[in-house]
């Protein structure tokens, strides 16, 4: 393997890796420990046909 | 590493290299920066105090990462670039390496809501990745054979004492003040290049310490104490005589710098260490040293 192809594998690892945890982190609300429901998957239920 | 640029193409050279870490680096500046806009919305649009100072905390760790990893790289392009060069000091790629790993694996399972080993495994493939793409930190020593009977760490302390009384020369020519100060400036920035080209040509080949010794002790420092000794005189008042005295020093000072630079290539040591003598005596006789 080149050296060229080893640093464009680095690279893509690099923003693989921290570009996933840092934009995963950013997207996802609160912090682990911290705020309440953290991680928890909310659904939104439909109300109930009034009509 | 002791290598403070003195010459107009060595700051440039200097200026390139720090340019080009910054670049080399950037994308580990970048990257963090969703972690500005967590701490906005955690702050801001959720009132949440503690997930602003976490963000920003993870946000810190990243750029203290990305700092040590570009002063890392430059150091690494520094020693690259030098036919002498020691690789001392902290391995600022790897301590910059560990950090970004940290603050990933932190990041991803604090507020990426990964679990812990998945978290381990994403800073280790940013650590890998670093590895990859900005090497390991420089180490040892090169450009010293084991046969010259000279270390490295002798050939580079002299050259930074050296560069150092070059350094201490400009600093006192900064202080020069008068009309002629400009010209004289000039002239000592030339005999600075002259004097800089004889360091490289150890640098170039570190068996010429020897031969050069002298001239880096003796002819440096005569130049340093007579630039610091004329400097604090024309502060306290100027003499036309002093200042012509001065100036025909510098000429001096260049056409031996230049001469002993031939001389050097040639490997004539006794006629440069005789030169080195006239000079000196000179300058005790001009009551300029």
């Amino acid at each position: 393997m080149s050296i060229g192809f080893l640093r464009f594998l680095g690279v893509l690892l690099i923003l693989g890796s921290i570009g996933f945890a840092t934009v995963k982190g950013s997207i996802t609300g609160g912090f682990r420990y911290i705020t309440p429901g953290f991680g928890q998957v909310t659904h939104v239920i439909a109300a109930p046909d009034r009509s | 590493m002791s290598s403070q640029p003195l010459t107009a193409p060595e700051r440039r050279a200097a200026t390139a290299r720090s340019l080009g870490s910054t670049g080399a680096a950037i994308i580990l500046y970048l990257l963090p920066l969703p972690l500005l806009g967590k701490a906005f919305y955690e702050l801001v649009l959720r009132g949440r105090f503690t997930g602003f100072v976490l963000s920003l905390a993870l946000f810190a760790l990243f750029i203290l990462g990305a700092e040590l990893m570009r002063r890392g790289i430059t150091k690494s392009w520094d020693f690259k670039s030098r036919k002498v060069a020691l690789a001392g000091g902290p391995p600022l790629k790897s301590m910059g390496s560990i950090v970004i790993g940290v603050a990933t694996v932190l990041t991803a399972f604090l507020a990426g809501d990964q679990a812990l080993p998945a978290s381990i495994a994403i800073g280790l493939g940013a650590i890998l990745g670093l590895f990859l793409t900005y090497g390991l930190d420089a180490r040892g020593a090169k450009g010293v054979s084991a046969d010259s009977g000279i270390s490295a760490e002798e050939v580079q302390a002299a050259l930074a004492e050296a560069r150092g009384r070059l350094g201490a020369i400009e600093e006192a020519g900064k202080r020069l003040t008068g009309s002629a100060a400009y010209e004289l400036r000039q002239k000592i920035r030339d005999v600075m290049a002259a004097a800089a080209k004889v360091l490289h040509l150890i640098e170039e080949d570190p068996r010429d310490l020897r031969r050069a010794r002298k001239f880096l002790n003796v002819y440096l420092d005569s130049a340093k104490t007579v630039t610091e000794n004329y400097a604090a005189s024309a502060e306290k008042s100027h003499s036309p005589e002093m200042e012509a005295k001065y100036r025909a020093v510098l000429d001096d000072l260049k056409k031996t710098c230049d001469e002993q630079y031939v001389k050097l290539l040639e490997n004539d040591t006794l006629d440069l260490d005789a030169q080195i003598e006239v000079l000196k005596t000179r300058l005790t006789r001009e009551g300029l040293s």
